[in-house]
């Protein structure tokens, strides 16, 4: 195959034992190859400005390369080295160009301001005119099949790239002192470090060349021309990473992808170097495996991927739903909460001989009234209390109080209706004071919601309030004789909407939210709160905690 | 004018710019082939002051015997230049670029001596 291409028999004897064919194809084909890709990549996916210089650069490395391998070639014939040795110049310079162009959209998201791209073009012409005039190449020497260089205007190629490098690093530096926010910082850092070591790698090698060609090291500093072009692939690492971590050119690449292409790109490039049937043999098997395989590694983990974002895109929706039922709960309860009190207000004025004396026939229906409207209004209260604990809009003024008195005062309200059922109802709170801080305001809903809990469920028997101090607590105590927990109902005691099967054959009125808004004080409080029973009929204790 | 009109005739100045020059040098080196060649031939040391190099500081592919230094454009240089399979170059119809160098101390080089000549 290699036969095909030879047009200068000489030239290819002469070459073909000095030359390391293979490092010089495996340096520049893949590289090039991978560049062109990822750049027709992110020019397909992005079509933005700084994808399309981005695939300029990559377009210009691709072509300098080609041509490069092209004069290294020297058998493909003298008019093709000519033709190629004469661009590489210019083709060098004006990659230089648009790498700067690139960095500097992609940074600042803005295009380049016109007198810079005039200043860009100052610096390119004299290598295009160089390159038009070929005087940087005056003669073909047919005896090393190589053109022969004029460093004169040689010279100038160092000297325009070196000024494309110095003034990236000041962009770079004051760009980067600019931004003030850590994830811009980053990016400016990644993409500016990515484009440095390619165009310092590429810069560096070449004027190694020139400076040491004639010399002792000439053939360690053509080696390092050769491995110069690898500073390539860095930069596209750099800026698959930008692209995978930063969502660069708004490109939603994940890992995965990056690493598959990566490893096929590397492994196809293996071509470039193996020669015997076995190894090209083993190369292509191994490639054809990681395509197949590498491919349904994409596949599971971008399935993954919209799973996860179906997933948080249904817990949003969520989310917004819970919020607008806990505004509609509030609305609702609200102007209902509204008519039962007026309706209320009605009764009980009426009940105090406001609009005259109420016939005696009269007053159990009213009374009847008074208490089914103000029971109405407690539920409507619990459900609003439950939602502004869920909605987390619940505030709570800490201050401390004698808790001792605070429990006394509660067990004096709720009594008269533990005598009404013939109750026993004992209360056994210690000597001294038990000082606790809490919002009292809250925390009577709580132990009022106890002590009346357990009244409403014991039928018979006793309901005993204790309350005693321990080192750093105080506990409160709520024992009865009443209709027990069984572990069943126990699970979801103080859950949301929680009921149990035995409390509701005794309360059916019960909202569910009681004992949901007393874990949620307590907890607020830093306390705990839980319950304790020997099964359904035994009775129940409940405990509270809070820290003295 | 319009930024993205600045940018895209920008652009495409520039592709143009890229396609002058690209297109000039294909004309130049692949069609009219306007370049000089640079290249040893062999030299008949009992004709001509031919030169000779140190062995230890030349290339023996092309700097083995006696050798003239030829300066030709491409476009008329014979296929055996190239080849170096030249015998008794002479530049006799191959344009008036052509120029054969015989050795002379002044057309000598690091590691280049004269042989003597019986023309």
């Amino acid at each position: 195959m290699l036969a095909y291409f030879i047009h200068a028999q000489y030239c290819y004897e002469y070459l073909v034992n000095q030359i390391p064919m293979g490092l010089l194809l495996y340096s520049h084909l893949p590289t090039s190859l991978l560049a062109l890709a990822f750049g027709t990549y992110v020019l397909f996916k992005a079509r933005t400005l700084p994808a399309f210089l981005f695939f300029n650069v990559c377009l210009m490395f691709a072509i300098w390369a080609a041509f490069d391998l092209s004069a290294w070639f020297a058998f493909l014939g003298a008019d093709n080295v000519m033709f190629t040795w004469s661009l590489l110049d210019f083709f060098a310079v004006l990659m230089f160009f648009f790498t700067y162009y690139f960095l500097y959209t992609f940074v600042t998201g803005k295009d380049l301001p016109l007198w810079q791209k005039l200043i860009g073009i100052a610096i390119l012409l004299p290598t295009t005119v160089i390159a038009f005039m070929g005087v940087n190449i005056p003669t073909y020497d047919l005896n090393s099949c190589t053109a022969l260089e004029d460093n004169a205007y040689t010279i100038y190629t160092y000297i325009a790239e070196g000024i494309y490098i110095l003034v990236t690093i000041a962009f770079l530096t004051i760009e980067y002192l600019k931004k003030k926010e850590r994830t811009q910082r980053r990016r400016t850092l990644l993409a500016g470090t990515g484009v440095l070591i390619f165009l310092g790698f590429f810069f560096s090698a070449s004027f190694l060349v020139s400076l040491y060609a004639s010399s002792d090291a000439s053939s360690y500093v053509y080696n390092y021309l050769i491995y110069g072009l690898f500073g390539m692939p860095v930069f596209l690492i750099y800026l698959g990473y930008l692209i995978v971590r930063y969502h660069a050119f708004n490109l939603k690449t994940f890992g995965v992808q990056a690493l598959v292409v990566a490893l096929i790109a590397v492994l196809a490039s293996e071509f470039a170097f193996v020669t015997t049937l076995t190894s090209r043999v083993l190369v292509a098997v191994t490639l054809i495996l990681t395509g197949i395989i590498g491919t349904q590694l994409i596949r599971s983990v971008k399935r993954e991927i919209e799973q996860r974002e179906h997933i948080e895109k249904l817990a949003g929706d969520l989310e917004k739903a819970n919020e607008q039922q806990i505004v509609l709960i509030h609305f609702i309860t609200h102007q209902i909460k509204g008519f039962v009190t007026k309706s209320r207000n009605i009764f009980s004025m009426v009940l105090e001989g406001d609009f005259g004396s109420v016939p005696e026939q009269m007053k159990p229906m009213l009374e009847e009234g008074f208490s089914s409207d103000t029971k109405g209004m407690n539920t409507i209260q619990e459900i609003l209390n439950a939602a502004n604990i869920k909605s987390g809009k619940v505030t709570y003024a800490m201050a401390p109080f004698d808790m001792k008195l605070f429990i006394e005062e509660i067990a004096k309200e709720l009594k008269p209706a533990a005598d009404a059922k013939g109750l026993e109802f004992t209360l056994d709170l210690g000597m001294g004071t038990d000082v606790v801080t809490g919002d009292r305001g809250q925390l009577v809903n709580v132990f009022k919601n106890l002590i009346d809990n357990s009244i409403k469920y014991t039928q018979k028997g006793t309901v005993t309030v204790r309350l005693k101090k321990e080192t750093g607590k105080v506990i409160f105590t709520i024992e009865d004789t009443g209709v027990g927990i069984t572990p069943e109902d126990m699970k979801n005691l103080f859950t949301e909407g929680g009921h149990g099967k035995e409390s509701t054959k005794v309360n059916v009125e019960s909202t569910g939210f009681g004992l949901y808004i007393v874990k949620n004080i307590i907890d607020a409080h830093k306390g705990k709160v839980w319950a304790e029973s020997e099964g359904a009929g035994k009775g129940s204790r409940f405990i509270v905690e809070l820290p003295a | 004018m319009h930024r993205s009109a600045h940018k895209t005739t920008f652009l495409i100045c520039v592709g143009i710019l890229v396609l002058i020059v690209a297109i000039h040098n294909f004309a130049r080196y692949y069609v009219a082939k306007d370049y000089p060649f640079h290249v040893f031939t062999s030299c008949a040391p009992f004709m001509h002051s031919c030169f000779t190099a140190d062995p230890t500081n030349s290339d023996p592919t092309f700097q083995g015997g006696a050798y003239e230094k030829v300066m030709i454009d491409a476009a008329h240089a014979p296929i055996c230049l190239e080849e170096h399979t030249c015998a008794n170059f002479s530049c006799d119809g191959l344009g008036a670029l052509c120029q054969v160098t015989y050795c002379s101390p002044d057309a000598l080089e690091d590691g280049e001596s004269c042989t003597s000549s019986t023309q």
